[in-house]
């Protein structure tokens, strides 16, 4: 493959084909056994090894809270700086023009972990781009941002687009259609690079997330709903306030399917973890099934739910696959499944050679569907999912939706950032800001409020 | 929210005064504690107590030394205070009046250096500790790599202590999730070894990853420095003029 300066290429495929690895050997963090890569400059060809690679190549992972190095803002965007070796003096006035330029004015002193997530990416790629690479490398850096944020990024990236040739790895259609060539990759191989709409007409099952339209008729078959003449209540949040990060006075009817959307930080796992019990009301009170929860219950009532945290593949705690999801059914490690297990395993598409495999030698997907399949094992009334399609391809994504979706008489509680998601399964959809649910509405309605959706940041 | 830890949030002078004033001063100061006769006890606690209303700290913050203390005055006063003959046993001694002067002094001395770090942690964030002190390593990194190395290593400490407190809760949570929470201690303590291996793991990954991040932004062994945004105003001027005038005089009365 061939990249020059300025050109924006797009690289999409299936979790596990390789994007990472090859965003990491072109960032230099790994080496490749075969062959090599060129760095060509005013004519002049020179050896990968012999180039500084950190200035000619900058890379932005996909998790903000993991990529801040700087104690404060004017650290985290001056550290580069100094390595450049430029003095105090200069470092500071390009932090103070950056900081503008960010909109970060007046919080050069403040901590990153102070700053919202879409805050903070900008912060990381402004960091990066002051150090004015050649190339720019995203691995999925803006999956975990809301539009808003996102549409921040972008255009710092549109602005340095003259002067830096960019990568973004993505599983994102949308973002995709709008690079220079796509990059696709199948286990481990380069199967297409060029102009991303041919590649969307030969690729189109492996790379596009389905369409809202065509997802809403697909699923909508699959629905189940709550039981319309069923007037109970399964959860009734009253005047419930969660030390501030979330007021709350609501009810949800048995088997019903909520989404829940809203910009970063607007207090959406605080939902969930205020109905598993994480977090208990310092005033009002939660009901669920008609009992309040507080601290001597919790773990009772807790029996009953089951919970996908947010990135739930980083946080498996067996050994094994098997041991993940028959956690405590297991006393000793069985050489292979039960039949049973077996066949449970196949229920969520995972492989019954997987079953004795460490979690952390699985692609992402597998670890998701394995994270699912653990939380659908004690057969829960009440499901949380917490952005349970963050970071999959469009083939698992469609997986774990068709096995979610297809789940009965369970109250699902679904957060997304892109309502699109849900669309064709929710029944009612809450959108979340600062800590309140200021938008309550049935899905068929979601369309009279689009532009409400849109200013909050919910892709749609 | 008005305390983090240790910090305790306000907008006072000795919140908004330059961190390496704060630990350079309260390094100093503690130093000079151990040498100074009773007037400078008598000046520290009138000023420390200045300090404590200035930075609009609440009282509860410094009880949490009281039973430290406590303790520390009972050992002192029965390792100075009781005194045998040489040719006595322990049992047949007496309380010396010198001794247990000499304990309420040192005791004073002790009061004064934790209220005077108390006061530090309450009104300076953990991250401008860290960039405060490396700040003092800055100069001895042109006599050794190794003093640009430490102080990254400090600063880099600082700064993963809270990831790595956020990636222990969400394995907590994880576990929890699971079920089957065990109902006696030993079972309960079982369970949470066998979570360390999860942690350890995932430490080496954060690691990993902070490590590939610095290398992102061209760090290279022993090229760190300290950069500090915060630049010196009047008011930190007449702060070191105050500290410094301070420890002269506890150092006259030495």
């Amino acid at each position: 493959m061939n990249w020059r300066k300025g050109e924006i290429l797009a690289l999409m495929g299936l979790n596990g084909a390789g994007k990472s690895t090859l965003a990491r050997l072109l960032a230099g963090l790994i080496a490749p056994n075969k062959g090599e890569i060129r760095l060509q400059e005013n004519g002049r060809i020179l050896p990968w090894e012999a180039v500084e690679r950190w200035r000619e190549i900058g890379f932005i992972g996909q998790h903000p809270r993991r990529q801040t190095i700087g104690a404060t803002v004017a650290e985290e965007l001056g550290f580069g700086l100094i390595n450049l070796g430029m003095d105090q003096k200069t470092v500071r006035y390009h932090v103070s023009q950056l900081t503008r330029e960010i909109g970060l004015q007046g919080k050069e002193n403040q901590s990153p972990a102070t700053l919202s997530g879409g805050q903070r990416q900008r912060l990381v790629t402004a960091a990066i781009l002051a150090l004015q690479p050649s190339f720019l490398i995203l691995d999925e850096a803006l999956s975990m941002l809301d539009a808003k944020a996102q549409d921040s990024i972008l255009e710092l990236l549109r602005k340095a687009r003259i002067t830096t040739g960019q990568l973004w790895i993505t599983h994102d259609s949308e973002l995709a259609r709008q690079a220079d060539r796509l990059l696709v990759l199948h286990d481990g191989f380069l199967v297409d690079w060029g102009n991303p709409r041919d590649a969307f007409e030969a690729h189109y099952a492996e790379l596009s997330i389905f369409e809202a339209t065509q997802q809403s008729h697909e699923f909508s078959e699959l629905k189940a709903g709550p039981r319309k003449e069923d007037q109970r209540r399964i959860l009734v949040w009253e005047e419930a306030d969660f030390n501030s990060r979330l007021k709350i006075n609501k009810s949800i009817k048995p088997g019903e399917f909520l989404a829940i959307v809203g910009p970063s930080g607007a207090g959406k796992t605080t939902i969930l973890e205020s109905v598993y019990g994480f977090t208990l009301a310092a005033k009002g009170q939660l009901l669920v099934n008609g009992e309040v929860m507080n601290k001597h219950n919790s773990g009772d009532l807790r029996r009953k739910m089951g919970f996908v945290l947010q990135e739930a593949g980083e946080y498996l705690i067996g050994r094994s696959v098997s041991e993940e999801i028959f956690y405590h059914q297991q006393r000793t490690v069985a050489k292979s499944p039960s039949a049973e297990q077996e066949l449970y395993l196949n229920r969520y598409g995972i492989p019954a050679h997987l079953a004795r495999v460490a979690p952390e030698r699985l692609s992402g997907g597998e670890r998701q569907k394995v994270a699912l399949a653990a939380a659908m094992k004690t057969l829960p009334e009440i499901l949380l999912l917490d952005e349970p399609l963050l970071g999959l391809d469009a083939k698992s994504r469609e997986s774990i939706q068709r096995l979610i979706f297809s789940l009965r008489e369970i109250t699902i509680l679904f957060v997304t950032h892109d309502l699109r998601d849900v669309l064709g399964a929710a029944d009612r959809i809450w959108l979340v800001e600062n800590g309140e649910i200021v938008l309550d509405c049935l899905v068929e309605e979601w369309g009279n409020y689009r532009d409400e959706f849109i200013r909050s940041g919910v892709h749609c | 929210m008005d305390s983090q830890e240790l910090y305790w949030f306000s907008d006072s002078v000795l919140h908004r005064l330059d961190p390496r004033l704060k630990v350079g001063g309260l390094a100093i100061l503690s130093l000079l504690l151990t040498l100074t006769r009773w007037q400078g006890l008598v000046l520290t606690s009138l000023a420390l107590m200045g300090l404590v209303i200035i930075s609009h700290t609440p009282l509860r913050l410094f009880r949490g030394m009281t039973f430290v203390l406590l303790w520390l005055g009972i050992f002192y006063g029965v390792a100075a205070g009781w005194v045998w003959s040489q040719s006595a046993s322990f049992w047949q001694g007496h309380w010396s009046q010198a001794g247990l002067l000499q304990a309420v002094f040192m005791l004073w001395r002790i009061t004064l250096i934790f209220g005077l770090t108390r006061l530090f942690a309450a009104v300076t964030l953990p991250m401008e500790q860290g960039l405060g002190i490396v700040y003092f390593f800055a100069p001895l990194t042109s006599l050794s790599t190794k003093a640009a190395e430490f102080a990254l290593l400090l600063t880099l400490t600082l700064r993963f202590i809270p990831l790595l407190g956020e990636e222990a809760a969400l394995i907590w949570k994880a576990r929890m999730i699971k079920g089957n929470w065990p109902t006696t201690w030993l079972r309960r303590s079982w369970e949470i070894c066998q979570l360390i291996v999860p942690l350890i793991l995932i430490s080496l990954k954060r690691a990993e990853e902070l490590g590939e991040t610095m290398l992102a932004r061209g760090y290279g062994s022993g090229s760190f420095r300290t950069f500090l945004i915060h630049e010196r105003t009047a008011m930190d001027w007449w702060g070191g003029i105050a500290v410094g005038l301070w420890g002269v005089l506890l150092l006259i009365w030495h």
